[in-house]
Parts: structure tokens; sequence; C-alpha cells
């Protein structure tokens, strides 16, 4: 391994990079995302007319029940990634503005 | 087929896309790992040893190799013997799909944009080196700039892509000096072209790769290249033991097309040059993007048995193909 500390010191740029606090929050936020139904969901909104939906609209194009999907929804909310709005007798559900890039790259 | 790049998609993404990328997420969903692969990212060389890295990471080198094992079986890094030493560095996936998502903020565009002429010219002194005897440090470094602007004429995340650079410059100046007679061709060069080069063409070299081993050489090439390869490509070509390597959609460049003894074009019309002395064939086949698992695996299967047809043809008689297969 030589002198690991030195060869960091030359090549790496220690500071522009993730801290350990801002890996735990991002690996938290990564633990709810990862699962194929709420990816879909996500995915589903990014496509949706004004990237924002209700929970009716997504449940269609899904084999599941309308329950079920607004589990997922809800824990996604919780951990920040969407955002949920009352108009009226719907709720509107979108992708926190602040993470809309980053799950689009990963919905590729 | 919408083909449009520059845009995000607007169609959802389908159960099987959703299963493999969850998959991926899964892997990266771990704070060491997140850092490992955001000092890969944010490395200006763009490649470093477990050593370097575990001194950024207060990891031990052991816990540090472990973790980019991981994330190498998981398609995220990619990794190369450099003497005695293993470097590694993101892959192609890992950048499109996760740079951002690993990015803490603070260094901006503008100044990403600042480091690539300095990054670029050590790409071009390091193609400069490998190439010496067979091209001038002028044609390289012309190459490496010209590979820059075709690559990043399609990628929104400039900053990440010299690595990019470096491998389809490299590769383009293999086959010129090949298409030169500098280089010796020693084995039939095959080239499949489609539209995304992230499916068809993409599933026809690797099947090539594994069927006809060192007897025959695959390139690839999109004549509208996609921002990342098929995520369900791995899992197709996984379950009948094929691997994808370190693959990315890239541009049809006339370098290789002149390098090709056999031109393989599936869905890209006539965007592919013609050039006597190369056998063109046209395959029918259909675009994986967006389809469901069980035509996918159609897809991949009728991909397999065109390979093994085209081989009989491209490799001398007596070595047959399909003897591989599995």
């Amino acid at each position: 391994m030589g002198e690991p500390a030195e060869v960091a010191a030359r090549s790496l740029t220690p500071g522009t990079s993730l801290t350990r606090d801002d890996a735990e929050r991002l690996a938290g936020l990564l633990r709810v995302v990862s699962d194929p139904t709420r990816l879909q969901l996500l995915s589903m909104l990014l496509a949706a007319p004004d990237a924002e939906a209700n929970v009716t609209d997504l449940t269609e194009p899904l084999d599941l029940t309308q329950p079920t999907v607004s589990h997922h929804l809800r824990l996604m909310v919780e951990a920040g990634v969407l955002r949920r709005e009352r108009r009226g007798k719907q709720v509107w559900f979108s992708i926190v503005p602040e993470r809309l890039a980053a799950i689009a790259d990963i919905l590729r | 087929m919408t083909t449009e790049s520059g845009d995000e998609p607007l169609r959802p993404i389908t159960r099987s896309a959703a299963t493999e990328i969850a998959q991926q997420l899964k892997v990266l969903a771990d704070p060491a790992r997140l850092q490992l692969l955001a000092l890969l990212i944010d490395h200006e060389g763009g490649e470093a040893s477990a050593g370097e890295l575990a001194a950024n990471v207060a990891q031990s080198p052991s816990t540090v190799s472990h973790h980019l094992g991981v994330l190498h079986r998981a398609r995220m890094v990619e990794k190369e013997r450099r003497g005695t030493e293993i470097v590694y560095r993101p892959s192609h996936d890992a950048l499109a799909r996760y740079a951002r998502l690993v990015e803490t903020g603070s260094p901006g565009p503008a100044q990403g944009l600042i480091r690539v002429d300095a990054v670029l010219g050590r790409v071009a002194d390091q193609l400069a080196a490998r190439f010496s005897g067979i091209f001038s440090p002028e044609t390289v470094e012309r190459y490496v700039v010209e590979s820059y602007q075709l690559l990043s004429g399609r990628a929104r995340i400039t900053r990440y892509l010299p690595s990019l650079t470096s491998s389809f410059a490299a590769e383009r100046l293999t086959a010129l000096a090949q298409a030169q007679g500098i280089i010796v061709k020693g084995v039939p060069e095959v080239l499949f072209v489609c539209v995304q080069n992230s499916g068809r063409s993409q599933l026809a070299a690797a099947v090539l790769k594994f069927m006809a081993g060192q007897r025959a050489h695959a390139r690839t090439a999109g004549s509208a290249p996609a921002r990342a390869l098929n995520p369900e490509l791995v899992t197709v070509l996984d379950e009948i033991g094929v691997p994808l390597g370190a693959e990315f959609p890239k541009p049809l460049t006339d370098d290789v097309v002149r390098a090709a003894d056999y031109v393989i074009t599936m869905g890209c019309g006539d965007a592919c040059p013609v050039y006597p002395g190369r056998r063109y064939l046209d395959w029918a086949i259909d675009d994986p993007a967006g389809r469901p698992m069980d035509e996918i695996r159609r897809i991949r299967d009728d991909v397999v048995s065109r390979v093994e047809g085209l081989l009989a043809e491209v490799l001398p008689a007596g070595v047959s193909s399909g003897a591989t297969r599995r």
C-alpha cells in the first residue's frame, strides 16, 4: 500500500466529496426508493402532465390496490422524496424539486 | 420509435427495468459505498486504488476492497490492473445514473468545465504514449478532442466524460490503425450498429465476444446513442451466462466502419456509410427498449441464433461456432 495518506494528498480532493453524514442520509433515502414499485411510481410522476398525479392515476397502470399504492407514496413523502398537496377533494403527489434531477438520472 | 436525445424519458419505465435499477440502488444504499463512489466520481484523474480511497474514508484497505468488489459486481465501478496495483473507476452506468445523486453540490458545472481541458490533456498524453510509433501526438490529440465533442454533444454531464473519452478515442485510434493497415487485424472484425447503441448492438456484440472468444472481434455504435444502457440487458445476458463488459452507448464514426470486415445494421436505416470490400447485413430485430422481459428474452434468443449463423460464415472453416455456448 506504500503511504496511502501521501498518495491521497496528491490526487484526491477531500472536502468536495460526500461527508459521512451526507452519505448516511443519502443511504437512508436510497433504502426507501430501492423498490421496483416505488421506482415505477417515481417514473410515472416524471412522465405525468405537470409532473404530478393523484392516487387514482397512479394506481391504474399498476397491478396493485389503492391502499398499497398509498402506502408506498406515504413512505416516500416521509423520506422527503415526494411532496403531497391537497387541492379540493384530491391529493396530488409530485417529486420534491431538489430531488428531481437526480431521480430523473436514476430512471434513465 | 422515439429516440429524441436530450429529453427526459416521457414513458414510464417497465417493471423489469424498475427491478434492475432497484437492485443497483440497494447495493448503493450503504454510506461507505456511497462515499467511495462519490470519491471516484470526484477524483480528478478519474481512477484510484483501494489504498488511496481508504485514506479518504477512514476505513481499512481490506474493507474498502470489499466494498469496491460489491460495487464492481453491481456494475458501478470498473477495475483494471496497472502494474502491481489495481485501479478503480466509475462505470458509465454509475456516471450516467448516480453522479448527480452523490454530488454534494459544491463543485458546480463551471468548475467542471475548467477542469476538462487539463484532464483531456492528460488523456491525450496517455494515449500518445500508448500509440507511439503508430500515430503522432497531434493525431492522437485531435482524436481525443473530437471524441470528447462527439460524446459531449449528447451528454449533459460533460464533467464526467474524460474517462469515456479515453476509451472511445482509444477504440477509434485502434480502428483507424487497422483500417490503414498499420496494425494487422488478426481476426475478423464485426461492427454492430443500431439506433441507440443501448440494446440490440450491445446484445449482439456481447454474444459474439462470448461465442467467438479470441477468434473474432466486435465493436458497436449507434446512429443516435442513448445516455445509458438498457438496464435489462445485464439480466437477459446473465441468464445465458454472457457478461456485458464495460460498455456504453457511443456514436457511429467512420473509422470503425472502415476497420470492419462485417457491418451488421439493426434498425438504423442508411445512417451507416457504405464502403467497398465490407460485407453489409441488415438484421430486422425489434428494439428491446420499453418491452416486457419475455419479449426482451425473445429478442435475445433471436440475436443469439443470428450471431451463431454469422460466426459460421465469419470464422474459418473447421473452427465451429456454437461449441462454446454456455
